[in-house]
């Protein structure tokens, strides 16, 4: 884990999503929870919508093979910024399935659960790409209360 | 994740340990379905030693209810949950889906 910047809160993951990655990344965002003193809730929830993230990335962007993964997180005093980076194919930002809460189990639709998860503990969840520099990211808020 | 299958007459109880997430998952279902290979349906996961779940791991879960309650052949119920994982299931609307008890034995006497 590194502190990357003495103002703000800054810390990095940098890693590959190969067999065993998630558990290394729950670890990371775990340590991060410690030093930034979130409350039980708020720690759970983050690790959340990183692992569902995370997961996306692995899945979708690379399609199950092994790439790079950067996870960046920064916390001022009441906000968290979880950014996810990858080098993958990524995701068309328009085409993130809009998931649905239902009540009857013969019109759940699963797909998309992993992205309901993420925009309900966060604040805010944002998919992009940088094109020309083969960059796809996913910038997620938090407020801390 | 760690899962440990104890059959019954009338239920089988898997109690499940560790991280589900996306890794873990698979193997959560694999478990399911070789109870249910064995013509049980009506299962009982002990949810108490599991500290995170994902939504690999719901999808998993919500896959084996639908099997179960095909031509009304059992149920899965679960039991034990921490808060955390009560939140999880109502993040998504899933507490309304299953039976759920605070006690595995409890689940295991409703079938």
């Amino acid at each position: 884990m590194a502190r990357a910047n003495g103002a703000a809160a800054v810390y990095i993951w940098e890693g590959k999503t190969k067999k065993g990655f998630l558990g290394d990344l729950f670890s990371f965002v775990k340590g991060v929870g410690k030093a930034l003193k979130l409350d039980d809730k708020s720690l759970y929830e983050v690790q959340m919508a990183v692992g569902e993230a995370a997961t996306n990335c692995s899945e979708h962007s690379y399609e199950g093979k092994r790439g790079k993964l950067q996870v960046k997180i920064e916390c001022d005093k009441d906000e968290l910024k979880v950014q996810l980076t990858d080098w993958g194919k990524g995701v068309e930002p328009s085409k993130v399935p809009i998931p649905r809460i239902v009540k009857n189990l013969d019109e759940l639709d699963l797909e998309g659960l992993g992205v309901l998860m993420m925009r309900k503990t966060m604040d805010e969840v944002r998919f992009s790409r940088e094109k020309r520099q083969g960059k796809n990211k996913v910038t997620m808020k938090k407020k801390l209360h | 994740m760690e899962t440990t299958e104890k059959a019954y007459k009338r239920y089988t109880i898997l109690r499940v340990s560790g991280r589900v997430d996306a890794e873990t998952a698979p193997s959560l279902e694999k478990q399911i379905n070789k109870v249910f290979n064995k013509g049980q349906h009506h299962l009982v996961v002990d949810l108490g030693g599991v500290d995170y779940i994902s939504s690999a791991g719901l999808r998993v879960l919500v896959t084996a209810l639908k099997k179960t309650r095909r031509y009304n052949r059992g149920d899965v119920r679960l039991a034990a949950l921490s808060i955390r994982l009560k939140e999880a299931f109502q993040l998504v609307g899933f507490n309304k889906l299953f039976q759920i008890f605070e006690e595995v034995e409890d689940a295991a006497g409703s079938f």
